[in-house]
């Protein structure tokens, strides 16, 4: 027994591969022979996880996998526990219905990170792609509780139908950011790209550089929203998260819509107004 | 036993088992956070009559409170677990809610046992209420005239210990008062434990019932009063002209007993006779603090 499965990347992955498989639950049961025997799936076709990784370490709840991974998909999907840390960036889907324990990735991720997770923490240093923390495009809901930090950018329809959790995102949104929210909280440090909040019922969207806001939403006030303070004060000391002091002090211009929908959603837009 | 002079009694504080909850307020900057947490902690001497015991614990810097603004700290004790969460409610609902800027906090996060705070109070808004999970924690946002008013959904409820005490016997009234106001500075700030009398201090401490009136809870402590000292079997040795006693209430043993260890030896100094402690033989109260056993190191604090 090891505190922690290490998985490196034996050669470059060409095709698109689905690594379900790896998550610190499987792992936590299973020695290092084991773990080498689960199936990667190349469409239809098996192949032994130790045929493309070097495994070290067995029966850890703590997993570590290194090499460029952006062609392999789900890594971490549905994990409940423990710690995945990725070095490298990694495909679609990574942390898809993860319901707790802690995701890693040093990198950037593809579409749909965090896809209809329900909880833990899924911390991404690089960018993400579209529909992170969203729904499947069929789904009735997205996202419904934990968190999701991306260090970077995000794409499109980022927090799509998200029911519960936050979404944030250090560097600019795509458009349509929120699109069909039920509740939850997205949280933009940057900019976000057109329509944000369309279809949105009662989440909350805050964005701290630029936004327009769509015309189904109609302005509030002007004032200092006391639950963002507790948001960056528990982002600055538990996540390490860098806030520029005049983003935690500043006001905000607070929109309540979607009005086309049940209206009890907000845009919290930072303003220099004081 | 003397220290400085000052004999310590070989005698002990007789406290009770009670129920603690620590809110922790905050605002735009620490007058107002203070102005909220003394107006929460008003009326709040004694159970007897007050329903609750309450004290400012400390004050907070902006780096220790959940938002990032100046804090307060502020203990409550009571009898029984019901009453904590009601009293709760009554006082965040008209002290904390009321005053401009403020956001109210649990400050037991790891107590397991918890009541519904921010739960009961969110209906003042009327429907208008809206809640934020942070950080695995719910809150609440009222709609207030002035913004919104943030508290959380519950509050940690623990056990606590109430009635600590001990008594300055003094040569006159200003030297009692001087040894009680040095007491209190020293044990001010003291994590755990509030003083919920005015200043700290009391000058009417109490015996249980009446003697002329029995059907009062307490009455004054004529042992220790020297106006009736050759009327009565008075406690006072010669020479002492005035009593002052300091009561605290605490989050355990513990911080009690450092407390009264700061408090008794910043009280000894001169026109301090003795310092004793109020108990009744040790039949009421669970917890016993032998001044003597504090004082030498020998008493767990």
């Amino acid at each position: 027994m090891s505190d922690t499965v290490t998985l490196t990347l034996r050669a470059t992955v060409s095709r698109r591969l689905e690594a379900e498989c790896i998550t610190p639950d499987a792992f936590a049961a299973l020695d290092e022979g084991a773990i080498a025997r689960l199936s990667l799936w190349d469409g239809p076709h098996a192949i032994p996880l130790g045929d493309l990784f070097q495994v070290r370490g067995g029966a850890a709840a703590r997993v570590h996998v290194a090499g460029d991974l952006a062609m392999v998909d789900a890594l971490g999907a549905g994990m409940t526990t423990g710690v995945l840390h990725i070095e490298g960036p990694v495909g679609r889907y990574v942390g898809t219905r993860m319901a707790g324990g802690e995701l890693r990735v040093a990198g950037d991720a593809a579409y749909g990170a965090g896809l209809e997770m329900t909880g833990g923490l899924l911390d991404i240093t690089g960018n993400a792609g579209d529909r992170l923390g969203a729904g499947r495009l069929a789904a009735a809901r997205g996202m419904s509780g934990g968190e999701i930090i991306v260090r970077g950018n995000a794409g499109a329809e980022i927090g799509a139908k998200m029911r519960r959790g936050t979404v944030i995102v250090a560097g600019n949104a795509g458009p349509r950011a929120g699109i069909g929210m039920i509740a939850g909280n997205v949280i933009v440090f940057g900019s976000a790209g057109e329509d944000p909040g369309r279809f949105n019922k009662r989440g909350t969207i805050v964005v701290c550089g630029g936004v327009t806001v769509a015309p189904t939403y109609r302005y509030d006030c002007t004032y200092h929203p006391p639950h963002l303070a507790v948001t960056m004060v528990h982002l600055k000391s538990r996540r390490k998260f860098a806030i520029d002091d005049d983003v935690s002090t500043a006001p905000f211009r607070r929109y309540t819509g979607d009005m086309a929908e049940l209206g009890r959603g907000e845009i919290l837009a930072r303003t220099d107004e004081r | 036993m003397h220290i400085r002079g000052v004999a310590i009694e070989d005698t002990f504080a007789e406290a009770f088992g009670m129920r603690a909850a620590r809110v922790i307020i905050t605002a735009r900057d620490a007058g107002w956070a203070t102005e909220a947490a003394r107006t929460m902690t008003g009326f709040a001497t004694s159970v007897i009559a007050c329903k609750v015991e309450a004290g400012i614990e400390r004050h907070l810097s902006p780096s220790e409170t959940p938002d990032g603004r100046p804090g307060v700290s502020v203990l409550l004790f009571t009898m029984d677990s019901d009453s904590l969460a009601k009293r709760l409610v009554e006082r965040i609902g008209q002290t904390v809610l009321t005053c401009v800027t403020t956001a109210c906090f649990d400050g037991l996060a790891a107590a397991a046992d918890r009541m519904p705070i921010g739960r009961s109070l969110r209906v003042f808004g009327d429907g208008f209420q809206a809640s934020k999970v942070i950080g695995g924690e719910r809150y609440w946002r009222i709609p207030v005239m002035e913004g919104e008013f943030l508290v959380q959904e519950t509050f940690g409820r623990v056990k606590g210990v109430g009635g600590g005490n001990f008594l300055i016997l003094a040569e006159s009234d200003a030297a009692a008062l001087d040894a009680a106001q040095a007491a209190v500075d020293a044990m001010r700030g003291t994590a755990g434990v509030v003083l919920p009398f005015p200043g700290g201090i009391v000058r009417s401490g109490s015996k249980v019932g009446g003697r002329r009136y029995p059907s009062m809870i307490a009455t004054t402590n004529d042992a220790f009063a020297p106006t009736v000292r050759s009327r009565t079997a008075s406690l006072l040795p010669d020479g002492v002209n005035a009593a002052l006693e300091i009561v605290l209430d605490g989050v355990d043993e513990p911080s009690i007993a450092a407390a009264m260890r700061a408090g008794i030896d910043a009280a000894c100094r001169p026109g301090v006779r003795s310092i004793s402690a109020g108990n009744y033989g040790g039949k009421l109260g669970p917890y016993h603090f032998h001044l003597r056993r504090i004082m030498d190191g020998s008493a767990a604090a």
